[in-house]
């Protein structure tokens, strides 16, 4: 028998591990290290394997031999890299060993994640690194990182790559490319053409309609007018309790009318016309798709979108739950249910549910709608943790069990009453609801709750009392900001982005200072952006365009287009449009640059006024040492020379927040490895001696001071 | 043939700056007196008056937008408007 020496490339270094484990015959793969890489080797009956992991990407698309900040940029190659950032320069000692490693190796097997950006990921190194040609290459398809899943997967591994996902994502990354690219070095250029010096400005194939849904809202809020209405608010007595009771309008639009009303009814007997009883079932949830764990993560414990994704990850990598970034609400079969509520029914938190529904039977899980080819709903694999979990990981692994459990037990049953109450020509009705049979929501809880209404025994012709009657007076209310949950769902509802991208996308609108705040509100340079490529190329901030883009990916997907095809048409029209922009470069550069310099002046003032003369406190800069400093706006008006110190290393930010001991407002200071240090200008002056006359020589020791104890 | 080229474009940005937004001073390219934003927020202002009126019985102009400028829920292109307007009654 000829044994075959196979190499495996896995996603990340975590999943490699678990790969080789479940791959060796004996579970106990030989871990070894070159240039600091870890890879495995196993022992199987059919011969050596090697398994090996990436860092997510290792190669991006990037312009053939262009200057950096040249434009428009059509000829792109896929290049390592550290080649293209040097950030990521540590992408080349990976390369360097997985090169070596391929070296007299007979099979090559992708065990990337079974998606698009998987595929390509896989591919991408089996190509450039591996140089392994397509025929002797297969893929390894599992939906859980469980042993018995990765040991099925790697033994049935499906010859080739699955060449239609890898040219859609490939497709993907080649139009971001070309439309981020192009769009933001032709924004940033030509701020830097007005002088106003420079600013990364960024827009793309999806940021531009996602910033536009958030600039959208903005201008709806700015513009909206509220319009009075009154409710009748009344209460009634009955059986010595009191209850609230509904009028029949909801929403009374004249003043007159609500004052006719409590004038009619004050202190009258209310007739009983009608007592309606009906049974209401409340079917038990879906299955977990990703944009339903994130809502649910979100509503219940307050995580972004991309805070869920991330811990969920961390799961899967953990083979507790199986892939988290799926479209699917449906729980096939084949991922044996019995096998993992017996598996469940061993944690003691879910020993007593899962043995439940196990006792019962039938095991027929509630099904979504929306499905997922490439993988089943977000769900347990029952095995037990390793480690014990803590904090959010624990809350999101505690969500999906119970969702999972939830969606094989019955539906929930309510008892609806409604009482409708006549005094002549107004109608009032009181709602109650009552659970009759829990079903699904003890399964649930703590996620899910009922709320209960009891209402009083009551028959036709009864009569009871208003004991209290009065016209609310409200206001109509604008609509509310997207949070990030909302606008991720507003992304999927207009089909742009990817499950794994749209999180990305959001947390970019706030890097680049285009939102602000959890509720997202639009900065005066969004809505400048937007304003100006709505005027000039609408197409780029249309959220049908980049849909249609999306669908032509599908359909590459499904092998209805190539990727050749969808490119071509791309480059024509990005071609037209960077033609149209860059003959309004000069306008779009002079009112970007002015709003750029605004935000600048906004974003280095503080809202503290100058306690000596009530003027401005900006942050501002030594010209002989260049050392930043806070300093008076009026020290060449009114010879105002009170000044502060500040940390001088480190992106600065001005704070909201303000000091509970002085008040002032508080500055952060964000290191480049993310290390984030808040503080008080004000009080650290008081501590250190500083005085705040602004005379040279004390300014210099309280900031040399400053720079010390940070450092130390 | 420089020179004229000169002319028109001093000629263009004089007469645009003749439409000014007469809100926030921004130069609008349409006929309206009003830039984008805030030609939106006076329609709205507009549209919403005669609810307004219908709801309290009778209501003046000046009774509206001292209302629209007290309450929380007014958008800020209307505040600006409505700020506007109070001091120029005429244009309303």
């Amino acid at each position: 028998m000829v044994r075959l020496r196979t190499l495996v490339v896995c996603e990340k270094p975590s999943a490699a591990a678990r790969v080789a484990q479940a791959i060796d015959e004996e579970n106990i793969p030989r871990r070894l290290k070159s240039q600091g890489v870890t890879y495995f080797e196993c022992g199987t009956r059919q011969g050596p394997v090697i398994v090996c992991s990436v860092l997510g990407h290792l190669y991006s698309v990037d312009s053939k031999g262009t200057g950096k900040r040249s434009y428009p940029i059509w000829d792109n190659s896929w290049k390592p890299k550290s080649e293209v950032k040097r950030s990521y320069s540590s992408c080349a000692r990976w390369i360097n060993v997985i090169e070596s490693l391929s070296r007299h190796v007979d099979h090559f097997v992708n065990a990337c994640d079974y998606d698009t950006e998987g595929s390509l990921i896989g591919y991408t190194v089996l190509k450039y690194a591996c140089r392994a040609p397509l025929s002797q290459s297969s893929r390894m398809i599992f939906s859980t990182m469980t042993d018995s899943e990765l040991k099925l997967a790697f033994k049935n591994a499906a010859s080739g790559l699955r060449m239609p996902l890898v040219e859609a994502a490939r497709c993907r990354h080649e139009l971001d490319w070309l439309y981020g690219i192009n769009l933001s070095r032709m924004l940033t250029d030509s701020v830097l053409k007005a002088n106003a010096g420079y600013t990364t400005l960024s827009t793309g194939r999806v940021q531009g309609p996602t910033l536009r849904f958030v600039v959208e809202r903005e201008k709806e809020i700015a513009c909206f007018v509220p319009t009075p209405f009154w409710t009748i608010e009344t209460q009634v007595q009955a059986q010595d309790k009191s209850y609230p009771v509904d009028y029949f309008i909801e929403k009374v639009l004249t003043l007159q009318q609500a004052d006719q009303v409590a004038v009619e009814c004050k202190g009258r007997l209310l007739t009983v016309r009608e007592v309606e009883m009906r049974t209401q079932e409340q079917k038990p949830p879906y299955p977990l798709d990703l944009s339903g764990l994130q809502s649910e993560a979100f509503r219940h414990f307050g995580y972004t979108p991309a805070r869920t994704v991330a811990l969920a990850e961390g799961l899967y990598l953990d083979a507790l739950i199986s892939y988290p970034r799926t479209g699917s609400q449906k729980l096939p079969a084949s991922i044996g249910f019995e096998n993992i509520l017996q598996e469940l029914s061993t944690q003691e938190e879910y020993r007593d549910l899962a043995s439940m529904i196990l006792s019962r039977g039938k095991l027929w899980p509630t099904q979504g709608m929306k499905d997922d080819p490439a993988h089943p709903a977000i769900h347990p694999t029952g095995v037990t943790p390793a480690r014990p979990l803590h904090g959010p990981e624990a809350k999101v692994y505690d969500l999906i069990i119970r969702r999972f459990l939830a969606a094989f037990t019955d539906s929930a049953i309510h008892q609806v009453q409604q009482v409708s109450l006549e005094l002549g020509q107004h109608v009032f009705y009181m709602h109650g609801s009552v659970l009759e049979k829990s079903g699904w929501i003890d399964f649930y809880k703590p996620y899910a709750s009922v709320v209960v209404r009891q209402l009083p025994k009551l028959d036709v012709g009864d009569k009871v009392p208003i004991t209290d009657i009065r016209n609310q007076g409200n206001f109509t209310q604008p609509p509310s900001r997207y949070g990030p949950l909302s606008l991720l769902r507003k992304m999927e509802e207009a089909s742009i982005g990817t499950k794994s991208t749209r999180s990305e996308i959001i947390e970019t609108l706030y890097k680049r200072g285009y939102v602000t705040d959890s509720r997202m509100r639009a900065t005066l340079l969004a809505m400048t952006i937007t304003g100006l490529l709505e005027k000039y190329c609408k197409l780029i901030v249309d959220a049908g365009f980049t849909a249609s883009l999306e669908e032509a990916m599908e359909k590459i997907q499904r092998g209805e287009t190539t990727r050749r095809i969808v490119l071509v048409e791309a480059i024509q029209h990005l071609r037209q449009v960077m033609l149209d922009l860059v003959e309004r470069g000069e306008a779009l550069g002079s009112q970007l640059g002015s709003v750029i310099s605004k935000q600048r002046l906004v974003d280095s003032s503080f809202k503290t006024p100058c306690p000596i003369c009530g003027g401005t406190l900006r942050i501002a800069k030594n010209w002989k040492t260049g050392k930043r400093f806070i300093g008076c706006s009026q020290r060449w008006d009114k010879n105002c020379r009170f000044t502060l110190p500040l940390p001088q290393f480190g992106g600065l930010s001005i704070l909201d927040r303000t000091c509970k001991e002085c008040g002032f407002q508080m500055v952060q200071t964000r290191s480049k490895k993310g290390g984030r240090m808040v503080s008080c200008p004000r009080c650290y002056s008081r501590q250190h001696g500083g005085v705040t006359d602004g005379t040279a020589t004390n300014v210099k020791r309280t900031v040399g001071k400053m720079e010390k104890e940070i450092v130390t | 043939m420089k020179l004229a080229a000169k002319l028109l474009e001093i000629m263009r940005v004089w007469l645009t700056k003749l439409r000014e937004c007469l809100v926030c001073g921004v130069q609008t390219e349409s006929e309206d007196e009003y830039c984008g934003q805030h030609q939106a927020a006076l329609q709205n202002m507009h549209d919403s008056f005669h609810n307004w009126s219908k709801a309290y019985g009778s209501l003046s102009v000046g009774g509206f937008l001292s209302k629209l400028l007290k309450l929380r829920e007014t958008g800020g292109s209307v505040k600006d408007v409505a700020t506007f307007l109070t001091s120029n009654p005429e244009r309303w």
